[in-house]
């Protein structure tokens, strides 16, 4: 009996010796190769991943510049256009995603590679452009808003020098930008200078814009008319554009020089005028519109904006206070 | 004969450390059932609340905040362009 314990002992020890390593005789999945013999199969598989994973990012940036065109505010000639580069550009990096797609080994990969540097010359040009001219009107429209708030926070009452500086300089250099695309020049560096012009006018924006604080009694309207209008009130205004203005008492207006008219009203007033403006009021009062144009505007101060356009007449009363 | 249990519990402990282990899920030990209920939604019905128009905040009135998103948007598409363009294509 005390034998054959023995025996099961023996097999037993036996056991716990061939087990572990029948175990690790089992291929083991990326178990390193020799130090000095290069895995060819795991650095093919490490390329190719990174490529497709390259083209993959290539095609999605592609989808969202897509959809920022469609989206932008450029002319329906330039999206068609901008649309048709999209789609050549999708064809290449078909074209580039089947080439990498189809190497089977490192020596056909890296045949691929070589073939798709030249075909991605062209390609990454294509995108640039493309980026470019939807960053330039991204950057126009920008500019605009800007602008507009410069009028609105003048209208308020507040000195914005500094931020129409600024955005002059702003629009200076994109307008020279667009004649160096124009001409076929590179702009990578002009637009990165642009972009800060645009920073340093936001941040001045930012800046006037907490000292904007309309009392909540006081009503806003920004309106644009071809025609005529009458505006009374306890106002700050702000009226700019072209033709004949009538400020009653004259006192309470200042007026710039030149062919555009740009008047500020401050006080008691009753303004009219006739030509193509833009008019931005705070306070309490009514402006009447004969003509065509369009509209926005808020009885006070701490409500949302109601807008809307019209073609013959329109009559808006402004601010919660008494007039 | 008391070398036997003592052979048997060691041959399964030596057998348990050296097994694989196992990628499959275990076979539940109770039968499942064919038809499954989809599990009754206890979720409570939320309280109905008056709709309050948010009021626009200064930064959302003067479109701040719009403004701040298209140039990130700008910028953030000319920088991903960079960093494609940096693609590098030793193998």
């Amino acid at each position: 009996m005390e034998m054959s314990a023995r025996w099961m002992l023996v097999g037993l020890l036996v056991l716990a010796v061939l087990i572990p390593s029948v175990a690790g005789a089992a291929p083991q999945a990326g178990k390193e190769f020799p130090a000095g013999k290069p895995d060819f199969s795991k650095i093919f598989n490490e390329h190719k991943e990174r490529m497709m994973n390259w083209v993959q990012n290539c095609e999605r940036w592609l989808e969202r510049m897509q959809e920022k065109v469609n989206a932008s505010k450029l002319s329906e000639e330039s999206k068609l256009r901008i649309q048709e580069r999209i789609r050549n550009m999708e064809a290449n990096m078909e074209q580039i995603r089947a080439q990498i797609s189809n190497a089977n080994n490192y020596t056909e990969l890296r045949d691929a590679v070589r073939e798709v540097r030249t075909l991605w010359i062209n390609t990454s040009k294509e995108m640039r452009l493309v980026a470019y001219e939807n960053a330039i009107a991204q950057m126009d429209v920008i500019i605009a808003k800007l602008e507009e708030l410069a009028d609105r926070f003048e209208s308020y009452g507040l000195d914005t020098t500094q931020l129409r500086n600024a955005i002059n300089d702003a629009n200076s250099t994109l307008n020279e930008i667009k004649t160096k695309i124009a001409n076929g020049e590179d702009v990578s560096k002009d637009l990165r200078e642009l972009k800060k012009k645009i920073d340093a006018a936001f941040a001045e924006a930012k800046k006037l814009a907490r000292e904007y604080k309309p009392k909540p009694s006081n009503g806003i309207v920004m309106a644009n008319v071809s025609g005529s209008f009458e505006l009374n009130g306890t106002l700050n205004a702000l009226i700019k554009g072209k033709g004949n203005v009538t400020v009653n008492p004259e006192s309470s207006a200042s007026r710039a020089n030149g062919t555009v008219v740009a008047i500020v009203v401050r006080g008691n007033a009753s303004v009219s005028g006739e030509g193509d403006f833009k008019i931005i009021a705070h306070g309490n009062g009514t402006l009447t519109m004969n003509g065509t144009g369009n509209y926005s505007y808020k009885e006070c101060a701490d409500q949302k904006f109601k807008s809307g356009s019209f073609n013959e007449s329109v009559t808006i009363n402004f601010g919660c206070g008494q007039l | 004969m008391r070398a036997l249990p003592i052979f048997l519990f060691l041959c399964i402990l030596i057998l348990g450390c050296t097994a694989p282990e196992s990628t499959t899920e275990k076979a539940s030990p109770t039968p499942q059932n064919t038809h499954t209920q989809t599990p009754i939604q206890t979720t409570p019905k939320p309280v109905e609340t008056p709709i309050t128009t948010p009021l626009a905040t200064p930064s959302e009135d003067l479109g701040i905040d719009n403004i701040e998103k298209e140039l990130n948007e700008t910028e953030q598409m000319l920088s991903e362009l960079e960093t494609l363009e940096n693609v590098s294509f030793d193998i």
